[in-house]
């Protein structure tokens, strides 16, 4: 077995160069190219940070501390909403289920936001 | 041998550095909630100490502006419409707030009273001055005497730096132009710092400068009855795009919604529209009519909308009225590209 492994010792530095080099551009390009595979993700912010991107085919509840409370955001059966917030005029609970690509609810007195990314948004900014 | 490691080892770093630089991120990216509003800034292609202190630089403008024209918490314009409400005069040196108030009856003339910043007491009757939703719709009575009042802009004289009104049941509220001023001041802050590549959106009025790298801008347009862009559109450099709507805020009694945008003519919000985009070409005070100039196409009546856009000349206007039928310009439907299925919808272009 060790044996068969001795050819290493007739690399040159050429061959380690080379090997170092593809090694290195292979691990560059997953950076720069690796998408997410094919599918939807629920991205959560608060105020200025991504808290987290979730799969929307897992199910589960998480909860945000924001500005004024906790809001509760629930994925289930590939959708997601704004259960319940803190807000007095409760727009993002009232705006319910959202499952399609660049789909948002914002509620901006608690700072929180969630959006539905697929593998690339298709604008910069949205008007509203 | 030796002559060859060392090439190879050149080649190694020309690529690594090559290839970081690729990956260095051109774009800069700040995001902040101020007072109940999103203000995301992208910025293209600048060193990241720069672009974050003109974009720092930008929410603390924000902050302060909001200080200064908070229609109903402790700010300038909340003494003067105190002042206003006590028929005493106001001594008013700010040439900022003087110079947002001549605009105002500016806007208020050339719209034929359909933008009208002096109904405050109009918009806070309807419970938009506060952060809880009414139970109940006003009294008419109530909202007929705010009415025939008829409070405008142009009440107020300015004269050696004292203020007065003429009509006590003015109340100022810039709610409906002061984002759009933000955004002008925003685009003034990026140029001090020369940057000239950036997309300022404040409160979903956005405004371009320059391009990102080697194409557009591209805007998404919410839809009024999801939360989501029914279309994109490209933003031309020192262009800003505004959108009124009765999404936007609103509360729902008896399955009717009521939108804080008011009619001035009749006191109630009005009922024939969901939402009204447009784009206002450069100009110094473009940001500010993108935002002003939705209102007065959102109140008036269907048949009149398109002739108070020509008077207003907006080229750029997508309106979409309350039975889904949609109205666009010749040159912003040359330029959409719709995200959703629009075949059901009727289209009619100007």
């Amino acid at each position: 077995m060790i044996r068969k492994l001795l050819f290493i010792r007739k690399f040159k530095t050429g061959d380690w160069l080379i090997i170092t080099l593809t090694s290195f551009l292979i691990v560059l390009s997953m950076f720069m190219w690796w998408d997410l595979p094919d599918g939807k993700y629920i991205e959560i912010e608060k105020g200025q940070s991504t808290l987290g991107t979730y799969s929307i085919n897992q199910d589960r509840i998480i909860l945000v501390d924001g500005q004024i409370g906790q809001s509760q955001i629930e994925i289930k059966n590939g959708k997601a909403r704004i259960k319940k917030s803190p807000c007095r005029k409760q727009y993002c609970v009232h705006q319910g289920w959202v499952n399609k690509k660049n789909q948002m609810v914002v509620c901006l007195p608690n700072y929180v936001s969630l959006f539905i990314i697929g593998d690339k948004k298709n604008y910069d900014s949205i008007n509203y | 041998m030796k002559k060859h490691l060392k090439l190879s080892v050149l080649f190694i770093v020309v690529i690594i550095i090559f290839s970081l630089s690729e990956c260095g991120n051109k774009l800069f990216q700040k995001k902040d909630y101020i007072f109940g509003t999103i203000v995301d800034i992208k910025i293209y292609g600048e060193s990241k100490k720069i672009a974050s202190e003109a974009s720092d630089k930008i929410l603390s403008n924000f902050n302060r502006l909001h200080q200064l024209l908070h229609p109903w918490e402790k700010s300038l314009i909340f003494k003067i419409n105190k002042a206003i409400k006590n028929d005493s005069p106001f001594l008013l040196e700010d040439q900022e707030v003087i110079s947002l108030i001549r605009r105002g009856q500016d806007y208020e003339n050339q719209t034929e009273g359909f933008f009208n910043p002096a109904i405050g007491k109009l918009v806070s009757l309807w419970g938009f001055h506060s952060d809880i939703p009414l139970k109940s719709i006003p009294d008419p009575k109530v909202i007929t005497k705010f009415v025939e009042a008829k409070p405008s802009m142009n009440n107020i004289k300015i004269k050696n730096d004292e203020l007065n009104s003429l009509n006590k049941y003015v109340q100022i509220d810039m709610g409906a132009y002061a984002k759009g001023y933000a955004l002008d001041q925003a685009k003034r802050i990026l140029e001090q710092y020369k940057i000239n590549n950036a997309l300022i959106n404040i409160g979903g009025n956005i405004l371009a400068m320059g391009m990102h790298g080697d194409r557009e801008w591209i805007v998404g347009v919410q839809d009024p009855r999801n939360p989501n862009a029914m279309a994109t559109l490209p933003l031309k450099s020192g262009w800003s795009i505004g959108t009124s709507g009765d999404y936007q805020k609103y509360f729902t009694l008896n399955q009717q919604r009521y939108s804080h945008i008011i009619d001035p003519y009749t006191g109630y919000p009005p009922t024939n529209t969901q939402s009204v985009t447009i784009l206002i070409p450069p100009d110094e005070n473009s940001g500010e009519k993108s935002d002003a100039y939705t209102q007065p196409l959102f109140i008036v009546g269907v048949q009149k909308k398109i002739e108070m856009a020509k008077k207003l000349s907006i080229s750029h206007y997508l309106i979409v009225l309350e039975n889904n039928e949609i109205l666009i310009s010749d040159e912003l439907n040359k330029i959409i590209m719709w995200q959703e299925k629009i075949d059901d919808k009727k289209i009619t272009i100007y």
